[in-house]
Order: C-alpha cells, then sequence, then structure tokens
C-alpha cells in the first residue's frame, strides 16, 4: 500500500482536489498586475545607474520636465523620506534585521541598474524619450565586486559606513580544535555559489492610483503587501492611507519579498494625480531586482574510523551586494543549518556578510539554506568516500533525530525522519541505467537538507484570517496572504471546507489586500500554509463550534455527538434527527451568534540577542527531506543529463496532495537548475546575463520527471500536523545532482553550476594528474 | 525607430522589386526571429549608438509568406528546398529526415518548438551567425544556394563560397537566398549532426558539427565536415576531409584525422564558453562522429 | 514612425486595430486588442509566455510583428476553449494539478495543442520536445508532461477502438 491509499481521518485534507484557482489560469481568465488598466494610466519608467559605483555629481531633468507628455520627473530630493528602515512585512520591531530602504540613489551609487530618477509620462515610449533626456553627470569610483576584496581593512567602502560587513554570525560548540586532532578523517574544501535569478514568469508589475477616498492604492505584484508601511512611510503618509493589492502572482521564489515596483508607483502617482503603470522588462527585472547570494564557504569535517561526525568547522562569506536588504537574515539562515541535518558534537561556525557593488542579494527560495546544504553534502560524500563506506551509511550513522541538539544548542521537538527519507530516496532510483556509449558515465547521488519553516522566531511572526458563512451556507474567507502560485488561497479554502463540512467549491477565498483582508504576514518564509492555514483552522473551528453548539440545543443533544458535514448536522447514531446547515445559521443569526470568526495565529517568540553569538531556537520549526538523483555525463562533451530525479520528504501532512507534490517536483527542478546551468555573471558589477537567452533556465526537455515521496508523520507545527515545503522542497536537490555528478567521474567539483567546461576540464586536468603520476611512479618501479 | 511601412510582395518579383531601391531603406523580415529581438534590443537600449534614423530601415519587405520561397522538394536527383521554409517544417518533412538527416537534426535543434514555427532557413544563413545550427549542415552537404535580386538576377553560388566574414555574406544590397539546392544522400553516404550546447533546447551552440560520409565498409571514401560556432564564420574542415579520404578508419585514425579541425577553427572566448573548451570539443566530437559513423557502417 | 491598420481574427473574431509597423504582434494583442491572456515574460521568444497560434502553429507572439498576422487567424488559449467549453488539454492540466502560478500555463496549452494537431499521440520525450519552448518556474514540469499525456493517451484509445 502506498501512501497515497491510506485511509485517511479527514474528509477533504489530504486528496489530490483540483485547485480552485487552476480553472481561471488554464482558461485565461486570471487578471495578473500588468492585465488590469485603468482609465487614464500614465505609464513610468525607472532611470537606472550605468555605474556599479559612482558619486553623483549632479542631475539635470530639466529637459526631460519640459517634454509634452511628461507628467513627474522625480529623483531623491523628491522623496519625502528617501530613505526607511523596512521591517519586510513584520510589525515587531527585531533590530539589526531591519534594513536600509533607499528608494532613488542620491550622492552615490551602490550598483549597476540602481534606480535614480523616475518618469511619468503619457506613453511608455515618451516616458522612455524622457529618461534618455535626464542628464546625470556621474564620477566613477573603483567599487569593490569580491566579498574577499570586500573584507579587507583598505578596500573601497560601499556604503557610508567604514566597513563593508553587513553582519557577522557565529556558532560555537563543544571544541572542534580537540576533535580535529583526535579525528580518524578530516576533509577540507572550499566551496562556491553563484548568483542566481528567481526567474518568475511574471516580470515585476503594478499600478497606483489615488481612490475616491484619497487612498494611495498600489496593485502589484508582490510577495508582501505589508510594504504598505513602508511606502506610507515614504511618503510620509499615514499607514491608513496606503492600500496594496496583490492579484495572483507569476511566481515569486523569494524575488518579490523586497519592495520593487510599489514605492515608484506610490510617488508617481502621489505626484500626477493619475493612475501609473510600470511593467519591467525581462531585462530590467533581471538586472534590477535581488539575486541570490554568492557563497564562498569554507568547510572542514571530521569523523571517526567507524563513521560518527565529530567536528565541523565552516566559514561562510557571503555577497549582500550594493545594499544588505535581507542578507543579515539569509546569512543567519545559513549559520544555523551550516552543519545539515547531522548531530555533530563540535561546531564552530563564522559567517560574515559582505557588501560589495554587485547587484544585491536578498530572498531566493532556500533563504540561505541551499548554499551550505551544497557544501556539507558534497562534504558529507568527501568524508563517507575516505571512510570507505557508502553515502548512505555515513549519513545513517550521523541523522539528526527529535530531541537531538543543533549547533545553537536547539534541540529539535518535530518529527525528523530523515532516514527514512534517504532510504526511500535512493531506493526510488531503482535498478541503474546502463551506459548509452562507451563516451558515458552514470553517476548517482544523494543529498538530505534541513530547512526551515516560518519566520524567524525574532519577529515574533503572527496572521490572521477571517471565516463566515453566509445564509445560504456558502463560506467567505478573508486572509491577507499573496498567492503567489504555490496553492496557498486553495490550500486555505481546502482546510475551510474541511473543517465546515461543505465542499471547496462552496468555499471563496477573499486574499491579498491590506485594506480588505485582515493581514496574514508575507508569502515568503515557506510560512503560508503553516502561519494562515493555523489561523484559517481557528478560525474555522471558532464558527463550527458556535454552529455545532447552536445545533446541539436544537436538536436536544450534547454538542461532543453532533456530527457536522456536507451541510447536514446530525446526532451521532440518530438517523431521525438532523438539520441542515442553512436550518442552523438562520438560527444563529436571529439569535446573534455570530456567523463568523477573526482568529489571529502567533508562532513561537523570542526576543532578538544582541550577541554576535547565534544560540538556542532561531526558527519554529525545520522540514527534512532527501533528494536523489542519476545522472549521465558525456565525458566527450561535459554535458550532464538528469536521468532520474527523486524528493522524499517528511511533509507533515499534505493538505492538497496535488499542490505538495507540486512542490515537491517544482523544488526539485528549481535544484537541478543551479546545480547545472544558472549563473548570473557579472563582470565588475555589470550582468552580462540579463535576458532569457543568456540566463538559462531548465526547460522540459532538460529535466526527467520528478518522482515524489510524501512520508506523512503528522508531526508538523502546521493545519492537522503539515510542515512546510515550499523551500526544502529545492534545498537538497542541487547537491542530490552533483553528488551523481562526482560519482560519475570520480571528481569532486566544488564551484556551482557544474557546468559542462567545468566538467571537462577537471576531467582534462584529472587525466593530466593521472598521466603525471604514472610518469612519475615509473622511475620509482624502475 | 523609423520603419515607415510594410510590405507582403505577392510574388518573388515583387519582393525583388521592392528590395530594389536602397533610398527605401528595405529591411528583410521572413521569421523575424533575428531581427524583431534585435529591433527590440536597439529600441530597449541605446539608440545613440544604433546609428542616425537615416540609416535604419524604413520599409519592411516580408518573405515569410511568398509561396514562391516555400516548400521542400525534389529536383534533378536533388533536395530543393525554397529559402522560407521553416525550420519545423524542414525537421519535420520525411524527405528531409530521410535524405538529409543531419540538415534535419540541425534545423530540429534550432530554438525551440516555438522558434522553429517561424524561423526559415534562408534567414538562418542570411544572417551568418557564426552559430547558426543549419549552415554546417548544409556545408556538410555541400549545398547550393540560389539566389536572386532584381539588379542581378539569379545565381547559384556554393554554400562553401557564402560565408565571407563575420556576419557578413556575399549578398548583395537587394539580393535574396532564394531556395537551397543538396544532393540527396543515398547509398553510402550518411550525415549526422551534434550540437553542443549548455541545455537542450533554445540554445545557441557552443559548437555544432555536421558529418557527411561515403563509407565503404570502415573505408572513407570521401567526407565532409562542417562547424559552427568555432570561427567568426560557418567553416568546412578541409584538412580533416582530406586525411579521412580513402581511409580505413579505427578510433586512432579517427582521432589522429580529427586533430587537424585546428587548422580550420579560431574559437572565441564568450559567455557560453571559452575558447579553449570549443577546441576541445571540436575536436572530441569531430572525433567521435567519424568513429560512431564508422562502427555503424560496419554493423 | 510608420502605421498601418490590420485585420486578425482572435479566436474567431475579426478584430481592427492601428499599428505601428515594428509593433509586435504580443504588443498589440495585450496593448490594443485588450487579448491579455497572452503573457509577457521575456519579450524576446525566450519563456513562451506569448504563444498563440497563428493558422495554427504555435508561435511567440513576441517573435512576430502585428502587420505579420495581418489577416490571419490567431487562437489563444480563450479561443482554444472555455469553461463550458473546455478542450481536453484544459481539464487535463487542471485535473493534475498541472498549473501552479499560470503564468505559463496559456502558452504551455496552446504548445500542446499545436503537438497533438502534429501529432497526437506522443511520447513523453516528444511531449517534452514539443514544451521546451515554454519555460514553467513553479511546476518541475511532470505534472505538464502528465497532463498532456492523459489527453494523448485518451487520443490512442479512440484511435485503437476506431481501427
Amino acid at each position: 500500500m502506498t501512501d497515497a491509499d491510506k485511509p485517511t481521518k479527514y474528509r477533504l485534507i489530504g486528496l489530490a482536489l483540483p485547485r480552485h484557482d487552476a480553472l481561471d489560469k488554464v482558461y485565461g481568465q486570471t487578471k495578473y498586475a500588468d492585465d488590469f488598466t485603468m482609465p487614464g494610466t500614465l505609464h513610468a519608467k525607472v532611470l537606472r545607474s550605468r555605474y556599479a559605483a559612482a558619486r553623483i555629481v549632479s542631475i539635470d531633468t530639466s529637459a526631460a520636465e519640459r517634454m509634452p507628455g511628461v507628467h513627474a520627473v522625480l529623483t531623491a530630493r523628491d522623496v519625502p523620506r528617501n530613505e526607511t528602515t523596512s521591517k519586510f512585512g513584520q510589525t515587531h520591531s527585531a533590530g539589526g534585521f531591519e534594513g536600509l530602504y533607499r528608494v532613488l540613489a542620491d550622492k552615490k551609487v551602490r550598483y549597476m541598474g540602481e534606480a535614480v530618477a523616475l518618469v511619468a509620462a503619457e506613453t511608455p515610449e515618451t516616458a522612455a524619450q524622457a529618461l534618455r533626456a535626464i542628464d546625470v553627470v556621474y564620477e566613477p569610483q573603483p567599487g569593490v565586486f569580491d566579498p574577499v576584496e570586500a573584507l579587507k581593512p583598505d578596500a573601497y567602502r560601499v556604503g557610508e559606513e567604514d566597513t563593508n560587513v553587513v553582519c557577522s554570525y557565529k556558532v560555537r560548540k563543544g571544541d572542534v580544535d580537540a576533535a580535529f586532532a583526535r579525528a580518524d578523517v578530516v576533509v577540507e574544501n572550499e566551496y562556491r555559489v553563484p548568483f542566481g535569478d528567481h526567474v518568475y514568469l511574471e516580470p515585476e508589475s503594478g499600478t497606483a492610483w489615488i481612490d475616491e477616498d484619497g487612498v494611495l492604492t498600489i496593485r502589484a505584484s508582490t510577495q508582501v503587501i505589508e510594504h504598505f508601511r513602508d511606502v506610507a512611510d515614504i511618503l510620509r503618509l499615514p499607514h491608513n492611507k496606503v492600500r496594496v493589492i496583490a492579484p495572483m502572482l507569476g511566481g515569486g521564489f523569494g524575488g518579490k519579498e523586497d519592495i520593487t515596483v510599489e514605492a515608484y508607483l506610490a510617488l508617481l502617482a502621489y505626484r500626477t494625480k493619475r493612475p501609473v503603470k510600470l511593467t519591467y522588462t525581462r531585462e530590467e527585472s533581471i538586472l534590477s531586482h535581488s539575486k541570490r547570494h554568492p557563497y564562498v564557504m569554507r568547510y572542514k569535517t571530521a569523523a571517526t574510523a567507524d563513521g560518527k561526525l565529530v567536528a565541523m568547522e565552516c566559514e561562510l562569506i557571503s555577497d549582500a551586494g550594493g545594499y544588505p536588504f535581507l542578507s543579515p537574515w539569509v546569512l543567519l539562515y545559513s549559520t544555523v543549518m551550516a552543519t545539515g541535518p547531522y548531530k555533530i558534537p563540535n561546531v564552530k561556525v563564522d559567517a560574515h556578510a559582505v557588501l560589495t557593488n554587485n547587484t544585491f542579494t536578498s530572498a531566493y527560495r532556500g533563504f540561505g539554506a541551499p548554499q551550505v546544504c551544497f557544501a556539507y553534502e558534497s562534504q558529507m560524500d568527501a568524508v563517507a568516500a575516505q571512510l570507505g563506506l557508502t553515502p548512505l551509511a555515513f549519513r545513517m550513522k550521523n541523522y539528526l533525530h527529535t530531541g537531538d541538539e543543533l549547533g545553537t544548542g536547539y534541540a529539535l521537538e518535530s518529527a525528523v525522519l530523515t532516514d527514512e527519507t534517504a532510504e526511500r530516496a535512493l531506493a526510488a532510483l531503482g535498478e541503474p541505467t546502463k551506459p548509452r556509449s562507451p563516451w558515458e558515465k552514470i553517476g548517482r547521488g544523494i543529498a538530505s537538507g534541513m530547512q526551515s519553516y516560518g519566520r524567524l522566531v525574532y519577529l515574533h511572526d503572527s496572521s490572521r484570517s477571517f471565516v463566515g458563512f453566509e445564509l445560504d451556507g456558502t463560506v467567505v474567507v478573508r486572509c491577507g496572504v499573496q498567492d503567489i502560485g504555490g496553492g496557498q488561497t486553495s490550500s486555505i479554502a481546502q482546510i475551510t471546507a474541511e473543517v465546515l463540512g461543505v465542499s471547496m467549491q462552496d468555499v471563496t477565498v477573499y486574499f491579498g489586500d491590506t485594506a480588505l483582508t485582515p493581514l496574514a504576514g508575507t508569502t515568503t518564509a515557506t510560512r503560508m500554509l503553516y502561519m494562515s492555514g493555523n489561523a484559517t483552522l481557528k478560525a474555522a473551528r471558532a464558527v463550527r463550534d458556535a454552529l455545532v453548539t447552536k445545533a446541539a440545543e436544537m436538536l436536544d443533544a450534547s454538542p461532543d455527538r453532533i456530527a457536522m458535514a456536507d451541510k447536514t448536522f446530525r446526532v451521532v447514531g440518530d438517523k431521525d434527527h438532523s438539520l441542515s446547515l442553512i436550518e442552523v445559521l438562520e438560527a444563529c443569526a436571529s439569535d446573534g451568534i455570530p456567523l463568523s470568526n477573526l482568529a489571529q495565529f502567533n508562532a513561537p517568540a523570542r526576543e532578538v540577542k544582541e550577541s554576535a553569538n547565534v544560540e538556542g531556537q532561531i526558527h519554529p520549526d525545520y522540514t527534512f527531506g532527501t533528494h536523489a538523483a542519476e545522472v549521465a555525463v558525456d565525458t566527450v562533451t561535459g554535458q550532464v543529463t538528469v536521468l532520474k530525479l527523486v524528493a522524499a520528504f517528511d511533509v507533515g501532512q499534505a493538505i492538497n496532495r496535488l499542490s505538495a507534490e507540486g512542490q515537491l517536483e517544482g523544488g526539485t527542478a528549481c535544484g537541478a537548475g543551479y546545480a547545472l546551468l544558472e549563473d548570473v555573471k557579472m563582470d565588475r558589477g555589470r550582468t552580462v546575463t540579463c535576458a532569457l537567452d543568456t540566463y538559462l533556465v531548465p526547460t522540459a526537455a532538460d529535466l526527467p520527471d520528478v518522482t515524489t515521496i510524501m512520508i506523512e508523520s503528522g508531526g508538523g507545527m502546521g493545519p492537522f500536523g503539515a510542515k512546510g515545503i515550499g523551500e526544502p522542497s529545492s534545498t537538497s536537490s542541487a547537491p542530490a545532482v552533483t553528488n551523481a555528478v562526482a560519482d560519475a567521474i570520480g571528481i569532486r567539483l566544488t564551484r556551482l553550476p557544474v557546468s559542462p567546461e567545468r566538467i571537462l576540464t577537471a576531467l582534462k586536468e584529472g587525466q593530466a594528474k593521472r598521466d603525471d603520476a604514472v610518469s612519475r611512479r615509473v622511475p620509482e618501479l624502475a | 525607430m523609423s520603419l515607415q511601412s510594410y510590405v507582403r510582395p505577392r510574388g518573388l518579383d515583387d519582393a525583388l522589386a521592392a528590395l530594389a531601391d536602397p533610398r527605401t531603406r528595405p529591411l528583410i523580415i521572413a521569421g523575424g526571429t533575428d531581427v524583431i529581438p534585435a529591433m527590440r534590443k536597439m529600441r530597449l537600449g541605446e539608440p545613440q549608438a544604433a546609428g542616425d534614423d537615416d540609416d535604419r530601415p524604413g520599409v519592411v519587405v516580408d518573405l515569410s509568406q511568398l509561396d514562391e520561397l516555400r516548400g521542400i522538394g525534389e529536383k534533378d536527383g536533388m533536395l530543393l528546398i525554397g529559402a522560407a521554409t521553416t525550420m519545423g517544417a524542414i525537421a519535420r518533412h520525411e524527405l528531409v529526415k530521410d535524405r538529409a538527416p543531419a540538415l534535419a537534426a540541425a534545423a530540429a535543434s534550432v530554438g525551440s518548438p516555438l522558434v522553429r514555427n517561424r524561423a526559415t532557413v534562408g534567414g538562418n544563413l542570411a544572417t551568418a551567425s557564426p552559430s547558426a545550427d543549419t549552415a554546417p549542415a548544409l556545408l556538410a552537404a555541400n549545398a547550393v544556394l540560389g539566389l536572386a535580386s532584381a539588379r542581378q538576377g539569379r545565381r547559384e553560388v556554393s554554400i562553401t563560397d557564402f560565408f565571407v566574414g563575420y556576419r557578413r555574406t556575399l549578398l548583395q544590397p537587394g539580393e535574396i537566398v532564394a531556395y537551397i539546392l543538396l544532393p540527396l544522400s543515398r547509398g553510402l553516404v550518411r550525415g549526422r549532426f551534434e550540437k553542443v550546447g549548455l541545455r537542450n533546447a533554445d540554445a545557441i551552440s557552443m559548437v555544432c558539427v555536421a558529418v557527411e560520409m561515403e563509407l565503404d565498409g570502415r573505408v572513407c571514401r570521401e567526407a565532409r565536415i562542417g562547424l559552427g560556432a568555432v570561427a567568426a564564420v560557418p567553416v568546412r574542415a578541409f584538412a580533416v576531409e582530406a586525411a579521412l579520404k580513402d581511409r580505413e578508419i579505427d578510433e586512432a585514425v579517427a582521432r589522429e584525422c580529427a586533430k587537424l579541425v585546428h587548422e580550420h577553427i579560431s574559437p572565441i572566448d564568450d559567455l557560453r564558453a571559452s575558447a579553449r573548451y570549443r577546441s576541445w570539443v571540436a575536436e572530441a566530437v569531430v572525433a567521435r562522429m567519424i568513429i560512431d559513423m564508422a562502427c555503424k557502417a560496419r554493423s | 514612425m510608420g502605421t498601418q491598420e490590420i485585420e486578425i481574427q482572435v479566436n474567431g473574431q475579426p478584430l481592427r486595430a492601428t499599428v505601428a509597423v515594428e509593433a509586435t504582434l504580443l504588443d498589440v494583442l495585450r496593448n490594443e486588442l485588450g487579448v491579455v491572456e497572452v503573457k509577457n515574460g521575456c519579450g524576446q521568444g525566450d519563456c513562451g509566455a506569448c504563444t498563440v497560434l497563428l493558422d495554427g502553429d504555435a508561435v511567440n507572439s513576441c517573435l512576430t510583428l502585428a502587420v505579420q498576422a495581418d489577416g490571419r487567424q490567431v487562437t489563444t488559449v480563450k479561443g482554444l476553449g472555455s469553461p463550458e467549453a473546455p478542450h481536453p488539454l484544459q481539464e487535463s492540466f487542471v485535473a493534475h494539478g498541472a498549473v501552479q502560478c499560470g503564468f505559463c500555463s496559456s502558452g504551455m496549452v496552446l504548445s500542446a495543442a499545436s503537438l497533438m494537431k502534429q501529432n497526437p499521440t506522443p511520447t513523453r520525450a516528444e511531449i517534452r520536445e514539443a514544451i521546451s519552448g515554454n519555460l514553467c518556474r513553479c511546476t518541475g514540469y511532470t505534472k505538464i508532461v502528465d497532463a498532456i499525456e492523459e489527453v494523448a493517451n485518451n487520443a490512442r484509445l479512440l484511435e485503437e477502438r476506431a481501427s
């Protein structure tokens, strides 16, 4: 019996129900941000710096302003508050986790593509002409483009502070040096990972207008409608005079977590009093939005001869680019998860995020976990090889279990079934594929990962959801989630329908509107199901309890004997007495019993520790899983064909089986792209892969089917015991693929992407080394 | 931008007439898969760098729907392909797949299925990209290109002479590629095409190679080898061909002959690959293709 | 800047517009004709979000000038089917969970429809090849291939039954 065939204790939870939003999407009816038009809309464009590092000597906008059809030309001096500290959608003060957000470059340009001026005009063409008429005099600066260089005391200063270091963290547990001295095997390597672009299919877009009540309204493609506070602060408006609406998004993956178009639109609409639209081209998107952090990672890992990990030392340097944005958060994630899902008595982590004049880096699916996962899972294979153990056998001796401590000293509380995921993932690869030619080598790899779900406990995260019946028995949910495509609203509908005994079609979810839907926080951090799912569950249960109480009274039975399903209330074991849902709703309405409930769910919370020493609980919980991959390497060209991909995860409880599988499949695919292909190349701060013919992501012809294995421990903190899987599904995919490549060619590449050229170079150098070794050995033999 | 008008000629003569007057600054469009993104880049990028308005095209002449330039057929034992035939049509055509397999494979490797439904073989040649995938296949097939213009009339040239420099061809102003003629492979002649790209679809070649060999058992009677993305223009590897001629092919011979490919290539570093990688792969892929084809011939 | 008046049959409806010569079919569909189910993801033929059927062939509408579509048939995902009269591919995409953010879906379904017309019973590899010009960042493609394969299998059954 497969997991899917198991009898379920739920009516709808865990079923593979078609998502309600999929219907609109597949018939072309869903309106995304750029699909809305308003009468009298002006078109905005952004003037962006051509330099990565420069001083702005002067900006002359007069010629642009004089152009017919141009309604506004704005520079930093036109922004009421050009610099704000963004809390990234949170409400709780979180000290060092608030970031400077500078709307328009002022005096200094810190990365190429930084916004310098804004234009709103009657047509996009006029706006483009106006941009060209703006005269900016730059004084180019040397800049610094390598985070290791930027750490040096005499390095060019990217920002205004006298250091380029954004933040530093450390973890100390036990005594790594003593452990290294005693260990039987010590493996040391340096790993590097590149910039990554999210390539959500929908480029950034939005429209802003001032509504009939004078509220500045922005409809934009964003994962964080709660940037409305940042926008209000930028315009020095009261928070209740700015409204942000997020329609369905064409993907996010973290790239729409920071402000993109919202502030520009707000400024221009406020100035012109006209609707203003701004949609990025793909080139502008790649040039201007956040990137995944490149890391330099030095890892030293030690084990005993019997295969027990004894020490791990990690030094992490992340390239924050021109502004910090979420770099401190991302680095903290990396720091906590640097040693992976392994029990290690001695841990030392030192991590630094460093400003450079590269494009700024921020959130990207995995949020600092994929980088370190590539490093620690490469190390695990390297150590296993030295010990003569299989990758699985070595890992099985060292996986963390419930109750074990991370390097920070936090003892895991929820289910940890990494062993099972690893065994099942590897088994699912089946019989090894035979090489198709003498030039082909086949390899297999596994990689396990851990990834938090829910935001940092420092942030005191919360979510709210309103659930209410209409008198006809249909249900309305109002919940300020942003639906980025993962089935966020659909899952909320499914949870609601489960609890209230109605069908999914009976539930309408209003989402993503700061004015009309209770604020639910960000659709980031694999938190939406966990947080808003719990808030919705709480609200739905409250509504159900009220109705059941009323029905019990009407049926003259005790409430615990009332069953509520299929729009009917029945007394258990009594076939003769029942009430329709509508009867009970009407009775409640007459008696003044609310048919709705607004509930709030609060995640575990802690105050920020000022110390750089990272200790104790940092995240609410973690998801564990394993990827397995089989690849074929063409030794003539270095090209890799991914033959098999497996994702095995403890998802806690699948809410919608299709959505959960979809997350696992999609995350795994993105990881394979990270492993083999994706690489934002920058040349002294200039992005040279600014379009989708140079920044390549996998096509359908580049990937095999992804096999998914879902284990349902029920041990998660989400609704019905669910764990989050949006990000975890991607984290360990890349190292599974690279471990398979290493297995195929017998050489471990320590730099992503593992491109044909890097593979072929390694093969040639490996051959050269072997030839060299042979020639040196000859005299000795003689 | 200064595109003034759009012309969809009714026949080839109309088209040539429309292209004849340089004062109208004609711009030829067929599939548009190269020219439209180029126009967009110009619009998005630095318009001042693209020259004065006066230098830029005025009349768009659309060849994509000219029946005289479309279609695939057999003529005097040769395969005749209209220049405005799409890559998709070529890749799917049974006669091409059967009798010009290298060309079919090359056409099937261009861009994506969506691109192939627009992109034309004539356009692939006329834009003269060093990495044009059909060029090596046509070089290996020793194809003849039929050119046409109002001023010079019709002429036929060998594809070997067609590419004269980086993104330059011997097409004169107002002249177009009208058709392509290539010998139908028969008997012992075999053709193969291999593309080395960064991914399996919508990728620009890092190296592409086409080989046609006439094999008598394991003896190579004649070979023609075309390569793309390894020089300023698509090239023939004449030295390799000469070395293979009348040799009995085994792995050592193939490897030895393939080394001569370096006489013809001068690859560069770009975003996709380094010159060094291209050199390695050009030689190794040529060797492998020869070995594979000889092995297959034997069996 | 030159303009030209054109008429395009969009999903069977004749639509007229005066367009700039260099305007792409994508720009005109979205900005002039309100046909916003055609998406703009890259503008240069690398993502497939703007896929339409032009006289039945799946093409990138960003790689086609609007003037080139004058007098021709353009089919978008709305022309393929509607909730009232769904195309089997649309139903299959929903049933298989092949739709996540949905931004690729309209193009993806059209590429699949174009494939089914040329080859009603494709293999999984042929399906992958046929949709390789349509990027999807959410699904990893597996469920999309499943959805198309089911329609192909049904076609195969019909074929077998007929023969």
